[in-house]
């Protein structure tokens, strides 16, 4: 297991130089520059910021400065905020996006399982049409439209919860853009996990388990839980992605100093840099994410289990 | 009269499905008493598995059972699960038909089995571990304390079997309930497993389930004939077996084997012309795959030979048979020979010309005269297709010149040279039985005419009715069209029936290659002598009578074949020599052709 997990994290070496080799080259393509939005900037002074940055250089030559201050560890200084270098803004907002972003992972990861669970206990009742159907909405209802409804109805309408602002992660402001970023992964969970369950609840070792005597508490959890769940890690991956984007959106929505702000923010001002170390930070989480998936998996089925 | 151990009465069981009710158990009643062995006969669909089901609570939920089951007077159907799970795993226990797919992929033997312990009895972790070991121990497991700690998959079929044997065992339980114990085996393992369970009687009251009266005829003293949810007939297996008097009784009798000597099968074989000209030769065949195991810290590659240097010949007009267990590669070969994989040695030689050297353009051009059928009739034709179009599409390919009437009007002869009715032309494959697939997959496969067909287990997974006019069909097509046929299976009934010429493989190589009578009257390899013996037939007192050769052990690994002759790990007659020498092909007095030194 140990060297199966080295060898996955060898690829990711290559996969890491792939995307940023992409994201460096892409973002220079999207017009305009770093520098575009200071107002009445002359011309001179324009000239002297871009060879103060190297920006003058040849694309490659900066491309080739960029992979090597990053294999020291650099992540170059950020074109927008001028005094602060890139890995002094991540440092600063990773704690914010980790906070919400674990809290929602986690909140969607087992709040799902609970809820497809129950769904298929009560397989064809009125207890499974609702979660399902809430499911349904849930995955079909985008991030960017949810949020604003939550807000406003219990920031705005009720008055129970703060609309935005982060406040050192106090808990009532968590509560709504961790509720919106969890939902669509809760509600995909749901639903592969009723799937799942109802397919597992029909194999036939589950019959054998009944003929074994067993009470059904302890079919269940011993015999048709671990399978179910199974797809649900398979689903992770793909979630984990996508709570990511999600929030870029809700820390944009409700105004959170994480780094997903600071990503549309550098998008915006093209701080090249920035863009380029946050990019790296989401691909290596994603990577990391996904082997932990795989290992889970292989930990639950021992017929994957690498040898 | 004792008491009775478990009393069915007028028992039913309803299914709900999309398509209305289905009426699957219609009024079944008997009755078992300590020490008997009871055996329930039927093809699929005639409700003896439901009845099982249903006797134990274990139904699927869309099903609805009423009557009266009562188990020492207790009346237990549609219990409760609470008062069910007193009875079930202690006083009854049942074993399921397909031990890979019964038993808990994730969790290992050992916690499996002791789960029944601490279910039922207050032992610790210790005492239930012993208790495992014991009872694993009694089913004959090699090296119980290492299995105790392996997976299922890492098990042989028929080891899983004896885990789901000894897991029924556990708490000596009054009743066991076999569904299909064997179905899922190959022959020699099935023999073991027959053989164990004959010798379970002693302790326990048993009831199998079971399709093969074959089967049955080995170890119970009654027997129930189940067809379309009702028991049409119940007598001593004496009685059911000598003087039965049901007629679908008979025609399941009528559909086994015949034992051997007694009388030859009915009829010719398929080919009755003398062998033309050789059509096919295959020169020391080699088909090696790579497979990667872990030798301690490194992983290296070691070929898996699956087909290890066979060469036969088939010639014009001829049926030859490949019989062989689970895993010796005879389907391997069917694929080489008509290079759908590639081979790692040796030569087919198709019409005088070597296949292997061939680019994939010209092996096309080939495929015309080479016809095949499958195993798996509903999964080996396209579902999206329609019947129809399925037989047609080797026309469009190699016969682009027919307009599309001479095109329907070909399909339509086929369907009628199959036995199907023009009106299926436009259905989907879906929409037939298992029998009816079959039909199609032959009139695609003969469309073309091809001159040689090669039919990789094409009954195997039919009932024994619809495996019988399958065969007939087969046999007139070959009278009508002259063509040649590879006839692959793993049982030795059909290949008995339909075969000129018989090779029996085991683990990659040929052991006897001989003409059927030959090889049915005087098998010369102690693999085929085994093989033969272990078939089940219709007569009691042969069956009775009839010396069992019982493999021990099972095949080993391909990857790791035995040094000299493949077979000597598992064989009654081994000695020195058989390690050190590959034993090579002699012909013997009688034409048959056998590589072993004791033969």
């Amino acid at each position: 297991m140990l060297n199966y997990a080295l060898r996955r994290l060898l690829v990711a070496v290559p996969t890491l130089f792939v995307i940023i080799t992409l994201a460096f080259f892409l973002i220079r393509i999207a017009p305009g520059g770093p520098f575009d939005l200071i107002p009445d900037l002359d011309p001179a002074a324009a000239e002297n910021l871009r060879k103060a940055y190297d920006l003058d250089k040849p694309l490659l030559e900066q491309y080739g400065n960029y992979l090597w201050r990053l294999a020291n560890g650099d992540l170059g200084p950020s074109l927008a905020y001028r005094d602060r270098n890139v890995a002094e803004l991540i440092a600063e907002g990773f704690p914010v996006s980790a906070q919400l972003g674990l809290t929602a992972m986690v909140l969607g990861l087992f709040g799902g399982m609970l809820c497809g669970i129950v769904a298929a206990l009560r397989k064809n009742s009125a207890v499974d049409f609702t979660v399902m159907a809430i499911a349904m909405a849930g995955v079909g209802i985008p991030t960017f439209v949810t949020a604003p409804l939550l807000t406003l109805f219990f920031g705005l309408y009720l008055g129970w919860l703060p609309l935005s602002g982060w406040n050192n992660g106090q808990f009532a402001h968590i509560i709504l853009p961790v509720v919106a970023l969890a939902l669509p992964t809760l509600a995909g969970i749901t639903r592969i996990t009723r799937g799942s369950m109802l397919e597992s609840l029909g194999a036939d070792y589950v019959r054998t388990a009944r003929a074994k005597g067993l009470p059904e508490w302890k079919v269940i959890s011993r015999h048709v839980l671990r399978p179910a769940c199974m797809p649900v890690v398979s689903y992770l991956g793909p979630a984990i992605a996508g709570a990511m984007t999600g929030s870029v959106v809700i820390e944009t929505i409700f105004g959170l100093p994480g780094i997903g702000r600071a990503f549309v923010e550098g998008a915006l001002n093209r701080d090249y840099s920035l863009i380029l170390g946050i990019v790296i930070v989401y691909a290596t989480l994603i990577i990391l994410l996904n082997l932990l998936a795989d290992i889970i998996y292989g930990y639950l089925d021992p017929r994957v289990r690498p040898r | 009269m004792s008491t009775p151990l478990l009393a069915c009465e007028d028992l039913h069981v309803r299914f709900e499905t999309h398509a209305g009710e289905v009426h699957a158990v219609k009024g079944v009643d008997f009755e078992v008493h300590p020490g008997d062995c009871i055996g329930i006969v039927g093809e699929s669909g005639s409700g003896k598995t439901q009845t099982a089901m249903a006797l134990m609570g274990l139904l699927a939920d869309n099903a609805a059972a009423s009557g009266s089951v009562r188990f020492r007077e207790e009346e237990i159907l549609n219990a409760p699960a609470g008062q069910l799970n007193r009875i079930r795993g202690r006083r009854v226990s049942m074993i399921f038909q397909d031990p890979m797919a019964s038993l808990t992929p994730f969790m290992r033997i050992g916690a499996q089995l002791c789960e029944v312990l601490h279910q039922h009895s207050d032992m610790n972790r210790d005492e239930a571990k012993a208790r495992a070991l014991e009872v694993l121990e009694i089913v004959q497991i090699p090296e119980p304390r290492r299995r105790f700690g392996m997976y299922p998959h890492e098990l042989s079929g028929g080891q899983r079997q004896r885990v789901m044997i000894a897991q029924a065992l556990l708490c000596e339980p009054d009743l066991l309930i076999a569904d299909e114990p064997t179905t899922a085996l190959d022959l020699t393992i099935q023999a073991q497993i027959l053989d164990f369970l004959r010798s379970l009687k002693k302790r326990t009251t048993i009831v199998i389930i079971t399709h093969d009266l074959g089967v049955v005829a080995g170890l119970c003293d009654t027997v129930l004939v189940m067809q379309e949810g009702r028991v049409v007939e119940r007598g001593a297996t004496e009685t059911i077996f000598n003087a039965s008097e049901h007629p679908y009784t008979r025609a399941l009798l009528a559909a086994l084997p015949r034992p051997k000597r007694v009388q030859p099968p009915e009829g010719p074989s398929i080919g009755t012309t003398a062998p033309g000209k050789s059509l096919l030769r295959v020169d020391d065949l080699r088909v090696h795959f790579p497979t990667r195991v872990q030798d301690r810290l490194r992983s290296r590659t070691v070929p898996l030979k699956a087909v290890d240097g066979v060469s036969f010949s088939v010639a014009e007009g001829e049926t030859v048979g490949i019989v062989g267990e689970s895993g010796c590669g005879k389907s391997t070969l069917a694929r080489a020979i008509l290079q759908l994989i590639g081979s790692t040695g040796g030569r087919i030689v198709w019409q005088g010309e070597d296949l292997s050297g061939l680019s994939r353009k010209a092996m096309n051009e080939r495929r015309r005269d080479l016809g095949v059928v499958f195993q798996d009739p509903l999964s080996s034709l396209n579902p999206r297709m329609t019947i129809g179009n399925i037989i047609a599409e080797p026309l469009r390919r190699f016969h682009p010149e027919l307009d599309r009437e001479d095109r329907d009007a070909a399909v339509l002869n086929a369907l009628r040279d199959v036995g199907l009715d023009r009106e299926h032309r436009d259905r989907y494959p879906h929409e037939f039985s298992g029998g009816q697939c079959q039909r199609v997959s032959i009139a695609r496969a003969m469309i073309l005419k091809p001159r040689l067909l090669i039919c990789d287990e094409p009954v195997s997974s039919l009932d024994a009715s619809t495996r019988k006019q399958t065969i007939g069909l087969l046999k007139d097509l070959q009278k009508k069209h002259g063509v040649s046929i590879i006839f692959i299976s793993h049982d030795l009934s059909v290949v008995r029936i339909v075969c000129d010429r018989v090779l029996v493989m085991y683990l990659g190589h040929f052991v006897e290659i001989a003409d059927r009578d030959i090889l049915f009257d005087s098998p010369a390899h102690p693999y085929t002598q085994a093989l033969i013996s272990a078939i089940p037939v219709s007569d009691l007192k042969a069956q009775r009578q009839q010396e069992r050769i019982i493999l021990t052990g099972e095949p080993p690994s391909p990857t790791a074949p035995p040094s000299g002759c493949v077979f000597r790990t598992r064989c009654p007659v081994a000695t020195d020599i058989c390690s050190e020498r590959e034993p090579e092909f002699r012909t013997l007095e009688n034409g048959a052709r056998v590589a072993c030194h004791h033969a």
